[in-house]
């Protein structure tokens, strides 16, 4: 059985490095010019933390070396040659489609967590509190739906989720030209002078792993 | 607002990290999620850290 990292379009550029456990990287060609990277995995491979990092320095790697790559993820067995041809071939025009939209693109992350403001007075009931609590954390979600807003009109494509997970309230994606990433990460220091009572973390660039295969904007 | 500190941006840069390549990026066997022993092992791991994110966060606004 293979483990699967990434598909690119023929003709393919390894990155000199190696895979998983050790192994050898190479490449199943597939019709209709995408190809797989691969290494052999005869057991399997569990998502350990040493597996998880290598498969994601692999597909860093071939991100690097070829202007188009659909990231892969970590299924821990992708079946045989066959069935890796067999997978792309089902798919092969949203695969197709989704490496022309992240040619020559990166992944921008974005985390927006919650100050805990420890230094209000305290609540006099329990219901209060909560409706304090709740106030707060609908403040900082509109706060965080308005940074989103200014990075999503930069980038190409966006993903985001308003969630209420301990102090996180958004998490954000974006698709963005490598040559816009510079202007992206002013426009958000520019955004953080207006947040109020949040700490915004941005990670990457990344290999677009969040629009592998997304239809339109996710907004 | 706040800047996140390097220790705060590194930890979630690992989060964020395994977050991509367990939960995004293309499958060819379907919607598979993987139901391994190791995986939940991975989860308690990303949920310490996030605590421990935050705790670093208050530490910080302090």
């Amino acid at each position: 059985m293979v483990h699967l990292y990434a598909l690119v379009r023929h003709p393919a550029a390894l990155p000199d490095m190696r895979g998983i456990e050790d192994a050898t990287l190479r490449t199943v060609p597939v019709d209709g010019g995408v190809e797989a990277v691969v290494s052999d995995t005869p057991n399997g491979a569990a998502p350990t933390e040493n597996a998880i990092v290598a498969h994601a320095r692999v597909v860093e790697a071939v991100a690097e070396t070829n202007s188009a790559v659909l990231p892969a993820r970590f299924t821990g067995d992708a079946g045989s040659d066959d069935d890796v041809r067999a997978g792309v071939a089902r798919r092969r025009e949203q695969i197709g489609a989704a490496l022309d939209r992240v040619e020559g693109c990166v992944e921008l992350g974005l985390r927006v967590l919650r100050h805990q403001r420890a230094a209000d007075a305290p609540a006099s009931s329990g219901r209060e509190y909560m409706q304090r609590r709740l106030e707060q954390v609908e403040q900082a979600q509109a706060v965080a739906r308005d940074v989103h807003g200014a990075l999503a009109g930069l980038a190409r494509e966006s993903t985001s989720q308003v969630v209420a997970r301990g102090e996180l309230v958004l998490t954000a994606a974006y698709l963005l030209p490598k040559s816009a990433v510079d202007e992206f990460r002013s426009t958000l220091q520019a955004a953080e002078a207006d947040a109020k009572d949040v700490t915004l973390v941005l990670t990457g660039p990344w290999p677009p792993y969040s629009f592998t295969l997304i239809e339109g904007s996710g907004g | 607002m706040t800047s996140a500190s390097p220790a705060l941006q590194q930890q979630v840069t690992l989060v964020e990290l395994v977050d991509r390549v367990l939960n995004k990026g293309v499958s060819l066997t379907g919607d598979i999620t993987l139901s391994v022993a190791g995986v939940d092992l991975v989860y308690v791991g990303l949920r310490l850290l996030l605590a421990s994110a935050s705790t670093l966060d208050r530490l910080d606004a302090e």
